[in-house]
Protein backbone atom coordinates (compact mmCIF):
# COMPACT_ATOMS: atom_id res chain seq x y z
CA UNK A 1 0.00 0.00 0.00
CA UNK A 2 1.31 3.45 -0.97
CA UNK A 3 1.99 5.78 1.98
CA UNK A 4 -0.35 8.81 2.19
CA UNK A 5 1.47 11.90 0.86
CA UNK A 6 2.05 14.71 3.34
CA UNK A 7 0.31 17.76 1.80
CA UNK A 8 2.83 20.46 2.73
CA UNK A 9 2.88 22.52 -0.48
CA UNK A 10 1.46 26.05 -0.42
CA UNK A 11 1.66 26.45 3.36
CA UNK A 12 3.53 29.10 5.34
CA UNK A 13 6.53 27.88 7.41
CA UNK A 14 4.60 27.79 10.72
CA UNK A 15 1.70 25.84 9.20
CA UNK A 16 4.20 23.49 7.50
CA UNK A 17 5.95 22.65 10.79
CA UNK A 18 2.63 22.15 12.61
CA UNK A 19 1.18 19.94 9.88
CA UNK A 20 4.40 17.95 9.64
CA UNK A 21 4.26 17.31 13.38
CA UNK A 22 0.55 16.46 13.24
CA UNK A 23 0.92 13.85 10.48
CA UNK A 24 3.65 11.92 12.32
CA UNK A 25 2.63 8.82 14.30
CA UNK A 26 1.46 10.01 17.73
CA UNK A 27 4.41 8.42 19.55
CA UNK A 28 6.99 10.03 17.28
CA UNK A 29 5.20 13.42 17.25
CA UNK A 30 4.94 13.46 21.04
CA UNK A 31 8.57 12.43 21.40
CA UNK A 32 9.69 15.20 19.04
CA UNK A 33 7.63 17.99 20.64
CA UNK A 34 8.18 16.98 24.26
CA UNK A 35 11.77 15.88 23.66
CA UNK A 36 12.74 19.19 22.02
CA UNK A 37 11.29 21.14 24.95
CA UNK A 38 12.98 18.94 27.53
CA UNK A 39 16.39 19.12 25.82
CA UNK A 40 16.20 22.94 25.52
CA UNK A 41 15.10 23.20 29.15
CA UNK A 42 17.91 20.93 30.40
CA UNK A 43 20.56 22.80 28.41
CA UNK A 44 19.25 26.19 29.60
CA UNK A 45 19.19 25.18 33.28
CA UNK A 46 22.69 23.73 33.02
CA UNK A 47 24.15 26.79 31.29
CA UNK A 48 22.53 29.24 33.72
CA UNK A 49 23.70 27.16 36.72
CA UNK A 50 27.26 27.16 35.36
CA UNK A 51 27.30 30.88 34.55
CA UNK A 52 25.45 32.41 37.54
CA UNK A 53 26.19 31.72 41.17
CA UNK A 54 23.28 30.04 43.10
CA UNK A 55 23.38 32.84 45.69
CA UNK A 56 22.67 35.44 42.97
CA UNK A 57 19.83 33.38 41.55
CA UNK A 58 18.32 32.77 45.01
CA UNK A 59 17.59 36.49 45.26
CA UNK A 60 15.26 36.18 42.25
CA UNK A 61 13.07 33.53 43.85
CA UNK A 62 10.63 35.65 45.86
CA UNK A 63 9.73 38.19 43.19
CA UNK A 64 10.37 35.77 40.32
CA UNK A 65 8.07 33.21 41.92
CA UNK A 66 5.18 35.65 41.99
CA UNK A 67 5.75 36.73 38.40
CA UNK A 68 6.21 33.14 37.25
CA UNK A 69 2.89 32.20 38.85
CA UNK A 70 1.22 35.12 37.06
CA UNK A 71 2.87 34.09 33.78
CA UNK A 72 1.55 30.56 34.35
CA UNK A 73 -2.01 31.89 34.54
CA UNK A 74 -1.68 33.90 31.33
CA UNK A 75 -0.04 30.96 29.57
CA UNK A 76 -2.81 28.67 30.83
CA UNK A 77 -5.42 31.03 29.37
CA UNK A 78 -3.61 30.99 26.02
CA UNK A 79 -3.35 27.19 26.03
CA UNK A 80 -7.00 26.91 27.09
CA UNK A 81 -7.92 29.12 24.13
CA UNK A 82 -6.06 26.99 21.55
CA UNK A 83 -7.40 23.80 23.17
CA UNK A 84 -11.01 25.05 23.21
CA UNK A 85 -10.71 26.42 19.66
CA UNK A 86 -9.13 23.17 18.46
CA UNK A 87 -11.72 21.11 20.32
CA UNK A 88 -14.61 23.05 18.76
CA UNK A 89 -13.11 22.70 15.28
CA UNK A 90 -12.51 18.98 15.81
CA UNK A 91 -16.09 18.42 16.99
CA UNK A 92 -17.53 20.56 14.17
CA UNK A 93 -15.48 18.72 11.56
CA UNK A 94 -16.53 15.28 12.83
CA UNK A 95 -20.18 16.26 13.33
CA UNK A 96 -20.53 17.93 9.93
CA UNK A 97 -18.82 15.02 8.19
CA UNK A 98 -21.39 12.64 9.67
CA UNK A 99 -24.27 15.06 8.98
CA UNK A 100 -23.20 15.48 5.35
CA UNK A 101 -22.86 11.73 4.79
CA UNK A 102 -26.30 11.16 6.39
CA UNK A 103 -27.89 13.88 4.23
CA UNK A 104 -26.34 12.34 1.09
CA UNK A 105 -27.52 8.88 2.12
CA UNK A 106 -31.08 10.22 2.60
CA UNK A 107 -30.82 12.08 -0.72
CA UNK A 108 -29.76 8.85 -2.40
CA UNK A 109 -32.68 6.91 -0.87
CA UNK A 110 -35.19 9.64 -1.76
CA UNK A 111 -33.95 10.14 -5.31
CA UNK A 112 -34.21 6.40 -5.94
CA UNK A 113 -38.00 6.82 -5.66
CA UNK A 114 -38.14 9.37 -8.49
CA UNK A 115 -39.64 8.36 -11.84
CA UNK A 116 -37.38 10.89 -13.62
CA UNK A 117 -34.81 9.32 -16.00
CA UNK A 118 -31.98 11.36 -14.39
CA UNK A 119 -32.48 9.36 -11.17
CA UNK A 120 -29.57 6.99 -11.74
CA UNK A 121 -27.30 9.85 -12.87
CA UNK A 122 -27.95 11.70 -9.59
CA UNK A 123 -27.23 8.55 -7.57
CA UNK A 124 -24.01 8.02 -9.53
CA UNK A 125 -23.05 11.68 -8.92
CA UNK A 126 -23.52 11.16 -5.16
CA UNK A 127 -21.10 8.24 -5.27
CA UNK A 128 -18.64 10.09 -7.50
CA UNK A 129 -18.67 13.02 -5.05
CA UNK A 130 -18.20 10.73 -2.04
CA UNK A 131 -15.28 9.11 -3.83
CA UNK A 132 -13.53 12.44 -4.53
CA UNK A 133 -14.03 13.49 -0.90
CA UNK A 134 -12.35 10.33 0.34
CA UNK A 135 -9.55 10.34 -2.25
CA UNK A 136 -8.83 14.05 -2.65
CA UNK A 137 -10.54 16.24 -0.05
CA UNK A 138 -9.26 14.30 2.93
CA UNK A 139 -5.76 15.34 1.78
CA UNK A 140 -6.50 19.01 0.95
CA UNK A 141 -8.44 19.44 4.22
CA UNK A 142 -5.17 18.81 6.02
CA UNK A 143 -3.95 22.02 4.37
CA UNK A 144 -7.08 23.83 5.52
CA UNK A 145 -8.88 24.05 2.15
CA UNK A 146 -11.44 22.25 0.05
CA UNK A 147 -10.54 20.16 -2.98
CA UNK A 148 -11.42 21.74 -6.36
CA UNK A 149 -12.17 18.22 -7.66
CA UNK A 150 -14.60 17.53 -4.82
CA UNK A 151 -16.15 21.01 -5.22
CA UNK A 152 -16.66 20.34 -8.95
CA UNK A 153 -18.18 16.92 -8.20
CA UNK A 154 -20.54 18.52 -5.68
CA UNK A 155 -21.55 21.22 -8.20
CA UNK A 156 -22.27 18.49 -10.76
CA UNK A 157 -24.49 16.73 -8.20
CA UNK A 158 -26.38 19.98 -7.56
CA UNK A 159 -26.79 20.64 -11.30
CA UNK A 160 -28.11 17.14 -11.96
CA UNK A 161 -30.51 17.33 -9.02
CA UNK A 162 -31.82 20.81 -9.82
CA UNK A 163 -32.10 19.90 -13.51
CA UNK A 164 -34.23 16.81 -12.82
CA UNK A 165 -37.49 18.72 -13.06
CA UNK A 166 -40.52 16.68 -12.00
CA UNK A 167 -43.22 15.86 -14.54
CA UNK A 168 -45.98 14.98 -12.07
CA UNK A 169 -47.14 15.71 -8.51
CA UNK A 170 -45.65 12.48 -7.12
CA UNK A 171 -42.16 13.35 -8.35
CA UNK A 172 -42.63 16.95 -7.19
CA UNK A 173 -43.35 15.77 -3.65
CA UNK A 174 -40.35 13.45 -3.65
CA UNK A 175 -38.19 16.26 -5.08
CA UNK A 176 -39.32 18.58 -2.32
CA UNK A 177 -38.06 16.11 0.27
CA UNK A 178 -34.83 15.53 -1.67
CA UNK A 179 -34.25 19.30 -1.89
CA UNK A 180 -34.15 19.59 1.88
CA UNK A 181 -31.57 16.79 2.10
CA UNK A 182 -29.42 18.45 -0.57
CA UNK A 183 -29.62 21.79 1.27
CA UNK A 184 -28.61 19.99 4.46
CA UNK A 185 -25.61 18.49 2.63
CA UNK A 186 -24.61 21.95 1.29
CA UNK A 187 -24.73 23.38 4.80
CA UNK A 188 -22.82 20.45 6.35
CA UNK A 189 -20.15 20.67 3.65
CA UNK A 190 -19.71 24.39 4.41
CA UNK A 191 -19.33 23.65 8.14
CA UNK A 192 -16.81 20.87 7.44
CA UNK A 193 -14.63 23.08 5.23
CA UNK A 194 -14.88 25.98 7.67
CA UNK A 195 -13.76 23.78 10.55
CA UNK A 196 -10.37 23.31 8.89
CA UNK A 197 -9.82 26.86 7.61
CA UNK A 198 -6.46 28.22 8.78
CA UNK A 199 -7.74 31.70 9.80
CA UNK A 200 -5.08 33.33 11.97
CA UNK A 201 -3.82 29.94 13.11
CA UNK A 202 -0.16 30.56 12.17
CA UNK A 203 -0.09 33.88 13.99
CA UNK A 204 -1.77 32.38 17.07
CA UNK A 205 0.75 29.53 17.06
CA UNK A 206 3.66 31.97 16.83
CA UNK A 207 2.30 33.63 19.98
CA UNK A 208 1.89 30.20 21.61
CA UNK A 209 5.50 29.30 20.68
CA UNK A 210 6.76 32.62 22.08
CA UNK A 211 4.87 32.16 25.34
CA UNK A 212 5.97 28.53 25.61
CA UNK A 213 9.57 29.73 25.28
CA UNK A 214 8.98 32.33 28.00
CA UNK A 215 7.37 29.79 30.33
CA UNK A 216 10.30 27.40 29.91
CA UNK A 217 13.14 29.95 30.14
CA UNK A 218 11.68 31.91 33.08
CA UNK A 219 12.32 29.02 35.47
CA UNK A 220 16.00 28.85 34.53
CA UNK A 221 16.68 31.99 36.55
CA UNK A 222 15.47 30.68 39.89
CA UNK A 223 18.11 29.72 42.41
CA UNK A 224 18.33 26.26 43.88
CA UNK A 225 21.40 24.92 45.74
CA UNK A 226 20.64 21.50 44.27
CA UNK A 227 21.34 21.30 40.53
CA UNK A 228 19.63 17.89 40.33
CA UNK A 229 16.51 19.28 41.98
CA UNK A 230 16.45 22.29 39.66
CA UNK A 231 16.98 20.11 36.58
CA UNK A 232 14.35 17.53 37.59
CA UNK A 233 11.70 20.16 38.30
CA UNK A 234 12.50 22.00 35.08
CA UNK A 235 12.25 18.82 33.01
CA UNK A 236 8.96 17.79 34.66
CA UNK A 237 7.39 21.20 34.14
CA UNK A 238 8.55 21.35 30.51
CA UNK A 239 7.17 17.86 29.88
CA UNK A 240 3.77 18.96 31.19
CA UNK A 241 3.80 22.14 29.07
CA UNK A 242 4.89 20.41 25.87
CA UNK A 243 2.35 17.59 26.32
CA UNK A 244 -0.49 20.11 26.36
CA UNK A 245 1.05 21.97 23.40
CA UNK A 246 1.22 18.70 21.43
CA UNK A 247 -2.39 17.90 22.34
CA UNK A 248 -3.42 21.34 21.03
CA UNK A 249 -1.49 20.74 17.78
CA UNK A 250 -3.36 17.46 17.21
CA UNK A 251 -6.77 18.96 18.00
CA UNK A 252 -6.11 21.78 15.53
CA UNK A 253 -5.47 19.25 12.73
CA UNK A 254 -8.63 17.11 12.76
CA UNK A 255 -7.86 15.33 9.48
CA UNK A 256 -4.16 14.54 10.11
CA UNK A 257 -2.17 11.92 11.97
CA UNK A 258 -3.20 9.09 14.25
CA UNK A 259 -6.15 11.00 15.71
CA UNK A 260 -7.50 11.99 12.27
CA UNK A 261 -11.24 11.81 11.74
CA UNK A 262 -12.03 8.80 9.60
CA UNK A 263 -13.69 9.11 6.15
CA UNK A 264 -15.75 6.02 7.05
CA UNK A 265 -19.17 7.78 6.79
CA UNK A 266 -18.34 8.58 3.14
CA UNK A 267 -16.99 5.08 2.54
CA UNK A 268 -20.37 3.72 3.65
CA UNK A 269 -21.92 5.76 0.84
CA UNK A 270 -19.61 3.99 -1.56
CA UNK A 271 -20.64 0.63 -0.16
CA UNK A 272 -17.19 -0.09 1.31
CA UNK B 1 -23.13 61.51 29.89
CA UNK B 2 -20.55 59.82 32.08
CA UNK B 3 -16.93 59.65 31.04
CA UNK B 4 -17.16 55.86 30.67
CA UNK B 5 -20.15 56.20 28.33
CA UNK B 6 -18.30 58.83 26.33
CA UNK B 7 -15.26 56.59 26.08
CA UNK B 8 -17.37 53.61 24.97
CA UNK B 9 -19.09 55.73 22.34
CA UNK B 10 -15.75 57.00 21.12
CA UNK B 11 -14.38 53.48 20.84
CA UNK B 12 -17.51 52.23 19.05
CA UNK B 13 -17.42 55.06 16.53
CA UNK B 14 -15.31 55.03 13.42
CA UNK B 15 -13.01 57.66 14.89
CA UNK B 16 -12.24 55.66 18.05
CA UNK B 17 -8.67 54.95 19.09
CA UNK B 18 -9.13 51.20 18.69
CA UNK B 19 -10.55 51.77 15.22
CA UNK B 20 -7.49 53.81 14.30
CA UNK B 21 -5.19 51.11 15.59
CA UNK B 22 -6.83 48.18 13.77
CA UNK B 23 -6.35 49.92 10.42
CA UNK B 24 -2.58 50.13 10.91
CA UNK B 25 -0.12 47.52 9.51
CA UNK B 26 0.35 44.51 11.78
CA UNK B 27 3.89 45.58 12.73
CA UNK B 28 2.59 48.93 13.98
CA UNK B 29 -0.17 47.23 16.01
CA UNK B 30 2.45 44.92 17.55
CA UNK B 31 4.69 47.88 18.31
CA UNK B 32 1.90 49.93 19.91
CA UNK B 33 0.44 47.10 22.03
CA UNK B 34 3.57 45.15 23.01
CA UNK B 35 6.19 47.91 22.68
CA UNK B 36 4.02 50.58 24.31
CA UNK B 37 3.02 48.20 27.10
CA UNK B 38 6.62 47.23 27.83
CA UNK B 39 7.72 50.87 27.94
CA UNK B 40 4.91 51.51 30.47
CA UNK B 41 5.98 48.52 32.63
CA UNK B 42 9.75 49.15 32.52
CA UNK B 43 9.36 52.94 32.88
CA UNK B 44 7.25 52.45 36.00
CA UNK B 45 9.74 49.98 37.50
CA UNK B 46 12.62 52.41 36.93
CA UNK B 47 10.61 55.30 38.34
CA UNK B 48 9.61 53.34 41.47
CA UNK B 49 13.23 52.29 42.02
CA UNK B 50 14.26 55.91 41.74
CA UNK B 51 11.93 57.07 44.52
CA UNK B 52 11.80 54.02 46.82
CA UNK B 53 14.67 52.10 48.39
CA UNK B 54 15.19 48.40 47.54
CA UNK B 55 14.30 47.56 51.19
CA UNK B 56 10.92 49.28 50.88
CA UNK B 57 10.21 47.54 47.60
CA UNK B 58 11.29 44.13 48.95
CA UNK B 59 8.98 44.54 51.93
CA UNK B 60 6.14 45.23 49.46
CA UNK B 61 7.00 42.03 47.64
CA UNK B 62 6.28 39.87 50.71
CA UNK B 63 2.71 41.13 51.08
CA UNK B 64 2.14 42.02 47.43
CA UNK B 65 2.79 38.50 46.19
CA UNK B 66 -0.50 37.20 47.60
CA UNK B 67 -2.44 40.11 46.14
CA UNK B 68 -0.64 39.71 42.84
CA UNK B 69 -1.67 36.05 42.76
CA UNK B 70 -5.29 37.02 43.39
CA UNK B 71 -5.07 39.55 40.57
CA UNK B 72 -3.60 36.86 38.30
CA UNK B 73 -6.69 34.69 38.78
CA UNK B 74 -9.05 37.52 37.90
CA UNK B 75 -6.94 38.61 34.95
CA UNK B 76 -6.78 35.08 33.57
CA UNK B 77 -10.54 34.65 33.84
CA UNK B 78 -11.15 37.81 31.81
CA UNK B 79 -8.37 37.07 29.31
CA UNK B 80 -9.56 33.51 28.67
CA UNK B 81 -13.14 34.71 28.20
CA UNK B 82 -12.12 37.45 25.76
CA UNK B 83 -9.80 35.12 23.83
CA UNK B 84 -12.54 32.55 23.28
CA UNK B 85 -15.06 35.28 22.40
CA UNK B 86 -12.65 36.90 19.90
CA UNK B 87 -11.69 33.53 18.41
CA UNK B 88 -15.38 32.69 17.93
CA UNK B 89 -16.03 36.06 16.33
CA UNK B 90 -13.28 35.51 13.75
CA UNK B 91 -14.22 31.86 13.02
CA UNK B 92 -17.93 32.73 12.76
CA UNK B 93 -17.20 35.62 10.38
CA UNK B 94 -15.30 33.24 8.07
CA UNK B 95 -18.10 30.68 8.28
CA UNK B 96 -20.87 33.21 7.54
CA UNK B 97 -19.02 34.58 4.50
CA UNK B 98 -18.51 31.06 3.18
CA UNK B 99 -22.13 30.00 3.79
CA UNK B 100 -23.48 33.14 2.11
CA UNK B 101 -21.34 32.48 -0.97
CA UNK B 102 -22.47 28.84 -1.09
CA UNK B 103 -26.11 29.93 -0.76
CA UNK B 104 -25.74 32.49 -3.56
CA UNK B 105 -23.97 29.98 -5.83
CA UNK B 106 -26.70 27.41 -5.18
CA UNK B 107 -29.36 30.03 -5.95
CA UNK B 108 -27.55 30.92 -9.17
CA UNK B 109 -27.56 27.24 -10.22
CA UNK B 110 -31.27 26.99 -9.46
CA UNK B 111 -32.04 30.16 -11.44
CA UNK B 112 -30.24 28.64 -14.44
CA UNK B 113 -33.36 26.45 -14.81
CA UNK B 114 -35.64 29.48 -15.13
CA UNK B 115 -36.41 31.25 -18.45
CA UNK B 116 -33.46 33.03 -20.10
CA UNK B 117 -34.76 36.51 -19.28
CA UNK B 118 -34.91 35.70 -15.55
CA UNK B 119 -31.44 34.18 -15.72
CA UNK B 120 -29.96 37.32 -17.29
CA UNK B 121 -31.66 39.72 -14.89
CA UNK B 122 -30.73 37.60 -11.87
CA UNK B 123 -27.13 37.21 -13.07
CA UNK B 124 -26.76 40.98 -13.36
CA UNK B 125 -28.38 41.59 -9.95
CA UNK B 126 -26.16 38.96 -8.31
CA UNK B 127 -22.99 40.47 -9.79
CA UNK B 128 -24.09 43.95 -8.69
CA UNK B 129 -24.70 42.71 -5.13
CA UNK B 130 -21.40 40.80 -4.94
CA UNK B 131 -19.50 43.81 -6.30
CA UNK B 132 -21.14 46.18 -3.81
CA UNK B 133 -20.33 43.86 -0.89
CA UNK B 134 -16.67 43.59 -1.92
CA UNK B 135 -16.22 47.26 -2.74
CA UNK B 136 -18.46 49.18 -0.33
CA UNK B 137 -19.66 46.85 2.44
CA UNK B 138 -16.28 45.30 3.23
CA UNK B 139 -14.56 48.61 4.12
CA UNK B 140 -17.65 49.62 6.14
CA UNK B 141 -17.66 46.32 8.03
CA UNK B 142 -14.12 47.13 9.13
CA UNK B 143 -15.73 49.96 11.11
CA UNK B 144 -18.57 47.78 12.36
CA UNK B 145 -21.22 49.02 9.89
CA UNK B 146 -23.16 47.60 6.97
CA UNK B 147 -23.66 49.26 3.60
CA UNK B 148 -27.05 50.67 2.54
CA UNK B 149 -25.94 50.16 -1.08
CA UNK B 150 -25.37 46.43 -0.52
CA UNK B 151 -28.61 46.18 1.42
CA UNK B 152 -30.49 47.70 -1.51
CA UNK B 153 -28.61 45.50 -4.02
CA UNK B 154 -29.51 42.40 -1.98
CA UNK B 155 -33.19 43.38 -1.96
CA UNK B 156 -33.07 44.00 -5.72
CA UNK B 157 -31.51 40.60 -6.31
CA UNK B 158 -34.17 38.84 -4.23
CA UNK B 159 -36.83 40.90 -6.02
CA UNK B 160 -35.60 39.59 -9.37
CA UNK B 161 -35.63 36.01 -8.05
CA UNK B 162 -39.15 36.30 -6.62
CA UNK B 163 -40.44 37.91 -9.85
CA UNK B 164 -40.41 34.44 -11.44
CA UNK B 165 -43.95 33.18 -11.68
CA UNK B 166 -44.18 29.37 -11.52
CA UNK B 167 -46.84 28.00 -13.83
CA UNK B 168 -46.46 24.22 -13.58
CA UNK B 169 -45.21 21.53 -11.24
CA UNK B 170 -41.72 21.72 -12.70
CA UNK B 171 -41.46 25.49 -12.12
CA UNK B 172 -42.71 25.07 -8.55
CA UNK B 173 -39.92 22.56 -7.95
CA UNK B 174 -37.34 25.06 -9.13
CA UNK B 175 -38.78 27.71 -6.79
CA UNK B 176 -38.89 25.29 -3.85
CA UNK B 177 -35.16 24.53 -4.21
CA UNK B 178 -34.41 28.21 -4.82
CA UNK B 179 -36.21 29.19 -1.63
CA UNK B 180 -33.91 26.94 0.39
CA UNK B 181 -30.90 28.67 -1.19
CA UNK B 182 -32.42 32.11 -0.49
CA UNK B 183 -32.98 31.17 3.16
CA UNK B 184 -29.34 30.07 3.42
CA UNK B 185 -28.01 33.29 1.88
CA UNK B 186 -30.32 35.60 3.88
CA UNK B 187 -29.47 33.91 7.18
CA UNK B 188 -25.72 33.97 6.47
CA UNK B 189 -25.81 37.65 5.42
CA UNK B 190 -27.76 38.59 8.56
CA UNK B 191 -25.36 36.61 10.74
CA UNK B 192 -22.32 38.14 9.01
CA UNK B 193 -23.57 41.65 9.74
CA UNK B 194 -24.81 40.91 13.28
CA UNK B 195 -21.51 39.24 14.13
CA UNK B 196 -19.73 42.41 13.19
CA UNK B 197 -21.97 45.23 14.49
CA UNK B 198 -23.30 45.79 18.05
CA UNK B 199 -19.90 46.30 19.56
CA UNK B 200 -20.94 48.13 22.73
CA UNK B 201 -20.64 45.04 24.93
CA UNK B 202 -17.35 43.99 23.39
CA UNK B 203 -16.02 47.52 23.84
CA UNK B 204 -16.95 47.38 27.52
CA UNK B 205 -15.08 44.07 27.79
CA UNK B 206 -12.12 45.65 26.02
CA UNK B 207 -12.12 48.48 28.51
CA UNK B 208 -12.12 45.96 31.37
CA UNK B 209 -9.17 44.09 29.85
CA UNK B 210 -7.29 47.33 29.28
CA UNK B 211 -7.92 48.31 32.90
CA UNK B 212 -6.66 44.96 34.18
CA UNK B 213 -3.52 45.19 32.01
CA UNK B 214 -2.77 48.65 33.42
CA UNK B 215 -3.41 47.48 37.02
CA UNK B 216 -1.14 44.45 36.49
CA UNK B 217 1.60 46.63 35.01
CA UNK B 218 1.35 49.12 37.89
CA UNK B 219 1.39 46.30 40.46
CA UNK B 220 4.80 45.32 39.08
CA UNK B 221 6.21 48.74 39.82
CA UNK B 222 6.01 48.26 43.58
CA UNK B 223 7.90 44.99 43.82
CA UNK B 224 11.61 44.85 44.34
CA UNK B 225 14.75 42.70 44.41
CA UNK B 226 18.40 43.46 45.07
CA UNK B 227 19.15 43.44 41.37
CA UNK B 228 17.31 45.96 39.19
CA UNK B 229 18.31 44.11 36.01
CA UNK B 230 16.56 40.92 37.15
CA UNK B 231 13.48 42.92 38.06
CA UNK B 232 13.36 44.61 34.65
CA UNK B 233 14.00 41.31 32.82
CA UNK B 234 11.22 39.57 34.74
CA UNK B 235 8.89 42.50 34.10
CA UNK B 236 9.64 42.32 30.37
CA UNK B 237 9.07 38.56 30.30
CA UNK B 238 5.71 38.74 32.10
CA UNK B 239 4.68 41.86 30.17
CA UNK B 240 5.54 40.22 26.82
CA UNK B 241 3.40 37.24 27.66
CA UNK B 242 0.39 39.35 28.64
CA UNK B 243 0.74 41.83 25.78
CA UNK B 244 1.21 39.24 23.01
CA UNK B 245 -2.04 37.65 24.18
CA UNK B 246 -3.76 41.05 24.05
CA UNK B 247 -2.27 41.58 20.56
CA UNK B 248 -3.71 38.33 19.17
CA UNK B 249 -7.09 38.99 20.80
CA UNK B 250 -7.16 42.45 19.22
CA UNK B 251 -6.61 40.97 15.74
CA UNK B 252 -9.15 38.16 16.23
CA UNK B 253 -11.80 40.58 17.48
CA UNK B 254 -11.62 42.58 14.24
CA UNK B 255 -12.18 40.04 11.44
CA UNK B 256 -12.82 42.59 8.69
CA UNK B 257 -10.09 45.13 9.38
CA UNK B 258 -6.33 45.44 9.06
CA UNK B 259 -3.69 43.14 7.58
CA UNK B 260 -5.32 40.03 9.03
CA UNK B 261 -8.82 40.82 7.73
CA UNK B 262 -10.86 38.13 5.99
CA UNK B 263 -10.53 39.04 2.29
CA UNK B 264 -13.62 39.74 0.10
CA UNK B 265 -12.16 37.45 -2.62
CA UNK B 266 -15.20 35.08 -2.83
CA UNK B 267 -17.51 38.06 -3.50
CA UNK B 268 -15.10 39.47 -6.11
CA UNK B 269 -15.05 36.07 -7.83
CA UNK B 270 -18.84 35.99 -7.78
CA UNK B 271 -18.91 39.49 -9.30
CA UNK B 272 -16.71 38.21 -12.12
Amino acid sequence: MMPTPIPLEGLDPVATILLWLAVQPAGLGAALVIGTGVVISAIGITVVTLVAAPATLLENNLLGGAKFAFLAQVFAALLAFVLVDGGIRYTDARGSLQAEASALRLLDETVSELAHPAREDIRAAIRAYADTVVRSEFITMQQGRESPTAAAAFDRLIDLHVGALPADERDALIRLQADSFLARAVSARATRINAVRPGLKSLVWMIVAFNTGLAITFSWFFGNPSYVGQLSMGVLLTTAIMTVVYMAILLNHPFSGDLAISPQPFRFLLGR
Amino acid sequence: MSQVEALLRDMAGSGGYFQWLIHQPMGVILLVIVGGGLVFIVGGVLLANNYLTPEELISNTLVGTFKFMFLAQIFTGVLAFIMVEAGNRYANAEAYVDTEIRGLRLLSRVVSHMPLENQTRFGDALKEYAKSVAETEWPMMASGDDSPISRAAFRRMLGVYFSFNPVDVSDRSVVAMGNLAVAMAVEARTNRLNNNVSRELSNFIWLSLLGLVVITAMFNWFFGTRGLRSQVAMGIALGSSILTCVFIVFLLANPFAGDTAIPPTPFLELAG
